[in-house]
């Protein structure tokens, strides 16, 4: 990639960066980085659908979800690194 | 988008179900063809799985104080085809429905058709279709990426639309969640089509003989002696 491109990509990432972390006007605290998902669910009750019910195993509770979060984010991280390794790694166990 | 357990009525909840299930199971047909048949196939698969995992899991700050997820499987669909990119996101899907309180059950089907089936199929036809129109491989990546993701919450809109209607004007519905989720993903999907043009990029650079093998690309340049991962002897 040319250096004009890798200039152009790192502007765009900076940009959103930039406006992911810019204070949102007119936005109460509770109101901030709330996810699309428990947006949707609010206007589906606006629009007098269904609410949601509680999911299979309800682990948004105190910090369970945090434990999950965590806990999935550490095995994915170790899949992606194995495998990465096994595809790009220097060692001796790339897979031809 | 993940569509929350019960907000679907079971009819929908069925159609859906039907629908991935299609195409999921052509997916595992393949898989074990696949395996078979591409030795490095199942590092790339277990590589693919736990990053469209986790890419559809993180909810990424968006401008505007909102947080959304993108969809990884766009880049999973350039890879190893839409189908089995389709049984990626399944798996993904389920373990989030299960432990992480993201989706449900029951509108797994939803979710599947929606992220796996659409994200994957847009991404790959736009994939293609970029390369066949001469396109070079990252701008073609890029635009699978962004696409595939937009495609996702368009699919989810017209899910909620069909399934929330009621007597209501379908479209009056449709618009207001296609102008929820529009303005949200944009910068989102932006980033996802970034994110896929690195990963293809690098591949390319690092070892373009998967690429090769999977059909992505034609030809390596400067033969298959250059296809061997730096420092490997």
């Amino acid at each position: 990639m040319s250096a004009q491109g890798r200039i152009l990509i790192g502007a765009v990432v900076l940009a959103l960066v930039i406006l992911a972390v810019v204070p949102a006007p007119g936005l109460a605290a509770a109101e901030k980085w709330i996810g699309t998902d428990a947006k949707v669910e609010r206007l589906v009750a606006e629009m007098g659908g269904p609410e949601p019910k509680d999911p299979f195993l309800n682990t948004d509770q105190g910090d369970l979800l945090l434990f999950f979060f965590a806990l999935g984010g550490f095995v994915s991280g170790v899949l992606v690194g194995y495998n990465w390794n096994r595809l790009f790694g220097l060692g001796k166990g790339v897979a031809k | 988008m993940h569509i929350a357990e019960g907000m679907l009525a079971a009819k929908w909840a069925a159609t859906w179900y039907g629908a991935a299930a299609v195409i999921v199971v052509k997916g595992v047909v393949d898989l074990q063809r696949k395996v078979k048949e591409v030795p490095f196939f199942k590092p790339l698969l277990g590589l693919l799985g736990a990053a469209v995992f986790i890419i559809s899991l993180l909810p990424v700050p968006l401008p505007f104080g909102t947080c959304s997820h993108a969809t990884g499987t766009p880049l999973a669909a350039i890879l190893v085809g839409p189908f089995l990119a389709s049984v990626l996101s399944l798996v993904a899907l389920f373990l989030q429905a299960v432990f992480f309180a993201h989706g449900g059950l029951s509108t797994l089907g939803a979710n599947v058709f929606a992220m796996g089936v659409v994200g994957s199929f847009v991404g790959f036809g736009v994939f293609f279709l970029c390369r066949r129109l001469g396109i070079s491989l990252l701008i073609a990546a890029f635009m699978a990426g962004m696409l595939g993701d937009l495609g996702v919450y368009v699919t989810t809109s017209l899910q909620l639309a069909l399934a929330l209607h009621g007597e209501a004007p379908f479209i009056e519905f449709l618009v207001k969640f296609l102008l929820l989720f529009v303005p949200v993903q944009l910068p989102l999907a932006v980033l996802e089509g970034l994110v896929t043009a690195g990963i293809v990029g690098y591949i390319y650079r690092a070892r373009p003989d998967i690429l090769l093998s999977l059909g992505v690309i034609k030809e390596i340049p400067g033969g298959v002696g250059n296809c061997q991962p730096k420092g490997v002897s």
